[in-house]
């Protein structure tokens, strides 16, 4: 009889060896055998992501590689989410992440997604040309910490600003973690001018200003 | 590429050829020519002496002498077409299998002088250097895998140069000691036969005895033709030790356009090759079969300031008379790619140029050239980077890249990702994507990131990135350290040669 360990071990495995296939019928297998989805996901998913992650941190992994393992972890993860009570699975961080209206880029926020799932903050990656409202709505509607909008266009660089000022309309500019990036020079003049929380147009500084504002703002350890 | 990562050059399927076939046989005849019509002149009687069983003409009165063509075939043809040149380690070992698919960096400078950034004053200043600067030359080397030896040294003791002792054979048992590497050429340019017995002795015991040193030599004799035709007897002495101690050869012309040479190209290449047919012909003579590594050096001169210049000629010369060695007697090449210059950034820019053009023309054993003028530490990591970078080029030239079949073209790929869709986590993408294949390679100090964020964090130059990268290359420890009582033998030959050699 197979145990709770062997199980959570061979998913982690199965993620190393960005096997997915493998990775949801040992999911299966573990919720037929009646453990928690939970535990399958905190033993099973989360260090093997993390462990991901590290590498990536070290310079050891390529971003393809990294989003492999993200992308596994993600359908793993919806499959065991869809069997439990919804609101069980708590991750440390919730982003709302997306390219601001008009802009059709999408690269970025892959990588952001996958580094950021990797580092322990869940993402939702609503994709490109995201109406303001779509992100806010999504931010609502899963309690989000942070919402992340990149911007690749200079022409589309406003947008970030529309945001934040769409947020203060709401009264809830204080609620969110606010953070823009994208390759369309965002800086720290920019950021300071529509007093978002933080800035980045490198992954790896994205993860660390997120990790700073969130200790900072929500006393959420990363 | 992982930091430490030892990267191999590939096989060059596709080296570039400068000159056609019936040009590089036009430049050899010219040298044949200068060698049998115009001579060489060697400055001492004694060392003429070392020829007078050959089938040359000796013109006693003006020392020159006239080399005929078929003796110096006959002599080039004993040279061999594979070979070792040793490390102290044997893993490092250098095979050279032919001139289609061994290739190997040796890190060089030879400068007498040393600029030291001062982080107080913001400046460079110089100073000698001495015994200490040489030995941390040689471990930052040994600390690099892209440096697969040495070349010479990185920079002189001229503290005991200027003591009047033999500094030359410190230098090259310092290398031995503070370095599993292959040394390479050394430079015993004062001393007679005297100094290269000590010099024999030395790497004898380094590599366990005169019968190891003859299957696995470590050093090198670097004899050359000097200037215009013109063999000094300390050159001379090079070829004779060399020779008597079964040391590789690095045979050169040390001539340089306009001044000691001509100011046209193709004459530079015919009288490059002519003098390194010469060195050549002189240590297959004394010793057949002595590994022969040709380096038809082509050195300008700016006519303006006087000081040796990176021009492009120098990369095209040697590149000719290197394919003169290659494709018409089969024989392995060194090259020399030099940063002539002592602004990093615009030394860097030259010498990366001139490491690419002489590696795509196949230069077999590439010297790593730092700044002759005045050594800079930073260099030593700075040459590393574009070292890897040159050797990216390269894979991009080999089937790992420009293989023209199925698997490399991805119709069926591009097919089923569509217009719409990302290759990014796509087996073939993850199977391609290996850094070791070179296609993606990225250099460990360079600046990756956007530029708001280097501007962010200070906006260090790659001189500073290097500069700080000194500090880890100071904490490497040589593995495996040389045998206690081989360093007790020969600090006691050194102690020797010291008594001996004095000047005063």
């Amino acid at each position: 009889m197979v145990t709770k360990e062997e199980i959570c071990n061979e998913m982690k495995e199965a993620i190393l060896a960005y096997d997915k296939a493998k990775c949801i019928e040992l999911a299966k297998q573990g919720i037929a055998e009646k453990f928690k989805a939970i535990d399958l996901i905190n033993d099973g998913l989360t260090p093997a992501i993390q462990a991901l992650g590290e590498k990536f941190g070290r310079g050891e992994l390529a971003l393809p590689y990294l989003m492999v393992g993200a992308e596994t972890m993600q359908e793993v993860l919806n499959y065991l989410l869809e069997t439990m009570p919804k609101g069980e699975y708590k991750p440390k961080a919730k982003m709302v992440l997306g390219s601001v209206k008009g802009d059709i880029h999408d690269l970025g926020i892959s990588i952001v997604e996958a580094v950021f799932q990797a580092n322990g903050i869940h993402v939702f990656n609503l994709g490109k040309d995201v109406p303001k409202e779509k992100f806010l709505a999504k931010a609502e509607e899963e309690g989000a910490d942070i919402i992340g909008c990149s911007a690749l266009l200079t022409g589309t660089l406003f947008e970030q600003k529309v945001m934040a000022n769409f947020l203060k309309k709401q009264g809830l500019r204080e609620k969110y973690i606010y953070l823009i990036g994208g390759g369309a020079c965002p800086s720290a003049q920019w950021c300071e001018q529509i007093e978002a929380d933080g800035w980045a147009t490198d992954v790896l500084d994205a993860l660390s200003v997120a990790k700073k504002v969130l200790a900072e703002k929500k006393g959420i350890e990363i | 590429m992982k930091k430490g990562e030892r990267i191999r050059y590939p096989k060059m399927n596709r080296m570039w050829r400068i000159a056609s076939k019936e040009d590089l046989e036009i430049i050899d005849n010219a040298a044949y020519h200068i060698l049998s019509e115009v001579g060489v002149h060697i400055d001492d009687k004694e060392c003429i002496e070392y020829l007078k069983d050959a089938p040359v003409k000796i013109d006693e009165k003006e020392l020159i002498v006239k080399f005929p063509e078929y003796w110096i075939r006959e002599m080039i043809a004993k040279a061999p077409r594979s070979y070792v040149l040793a490390g102290r380690d044997p893993k490092w070992d250098l095979l050279v299998k032919s001139y289609q698919e061994s290739y190997f960096n040796l890190f060089t400078s030879g400068s007498t002088k040393l600029y030291e950034w001062d982080d107080n004053t913001n400046q460079w200043n110089s100073r000698i250097p001495g015994e200490a600067d040489v030995i941390r030359g040689f471990k930052m080397v040994d600390a690099i895998d892209a440096y697969d030896g040495f070349f010479g040294t990185p920079v002189e003791d001229v503290v005991k140069t200027n003591e009047g002792l033999p500094a030359e054979l410190h230098t090259a048992y310092n290398k031995m000691k503070y370095s599993v590497k292959h040394g390479g050429p050394c430079a015993i340019t004062e001393g007679a036969m005297v100094e290269w017995d000590y010099l024999g002795k030395l790497a004898a015991e380094v590599q366990g005895g005169f019968d190891e040193l003859k299957k696995r030599p470590i050093l090198a004799s670097l004899p050359s033709c000097i200037g215009p035709l013109q063999s000094t007897r300390q050159n001379f002495w090079a070829t004779v030790g060399g020779a008597k101690y079964y040391m590789p050869t690095y045979p050169y012309w040390g001539g340089t356009a306009p001044f000691t040479g001509p100011a046209t190209g193709p004459a530079m290449v015919a009288m490059g090759v002519a003098c390194t047919h010469y060195c050549i012909a002189l240590s297959e003579y004394l010793a057949p079969g002595t590994p022969a590594i040709p380096w038809p050096n082509t050195l300008t001169t700016d006519p303006q300031s006087g000081q040796l210049a990176m021009t492009p000629f120098l990369n095209i010369g040697d590149g000719i008379g290197a394919q003169v060695y290659q494709d018409l007697y089969g024989l392995p090449v060194a090259g020399c790619a030099y940063c002539l210059t002592s602004a990093l950034d615009e030394a860097s820019a030259s010498w990366a140029l001139a490491l690419i053009t002489q590696l795509l023309w196949g230069v077999n054993v590439q010297q790593v050239g730092s700044t002759p003028q005045a050594f800079i530490f930073e260099t030593i990591p700075m040459g590393e980077t574009l070292v890897n970078y040159c050797k990216q080029h390269l894979f991009e030239l080999t089937e790992n890249f420009l293989n023209i079949d199925n698997e490399h073209l991805a119709l069926d790929l591009i097919k089923e990702v569509g217009p719409k869709g990302m290759f990014t986590t796509k087996p073939h993408t993850l199977k391609w994507i290996d850094q070791k294949m070179g296609l993606f390679w990225r250099s460990n100090d360079w600046i990756h990131e956007h530029s708001d964020q280097w501007l962010a964090k200070g906006a260090k130059t790659w001189t500073e990135i290097c500069r700080e990268r000194l500090k880890e290359l100071d904490k490497h420890e040589v593995t495996p350290p040389i045998d206690k009582d081989v360093d007790e033998r020969c600090n006691a030959l050194l102690k020797q040669a010291d008594e001996e050699l004095a000047l005063f």
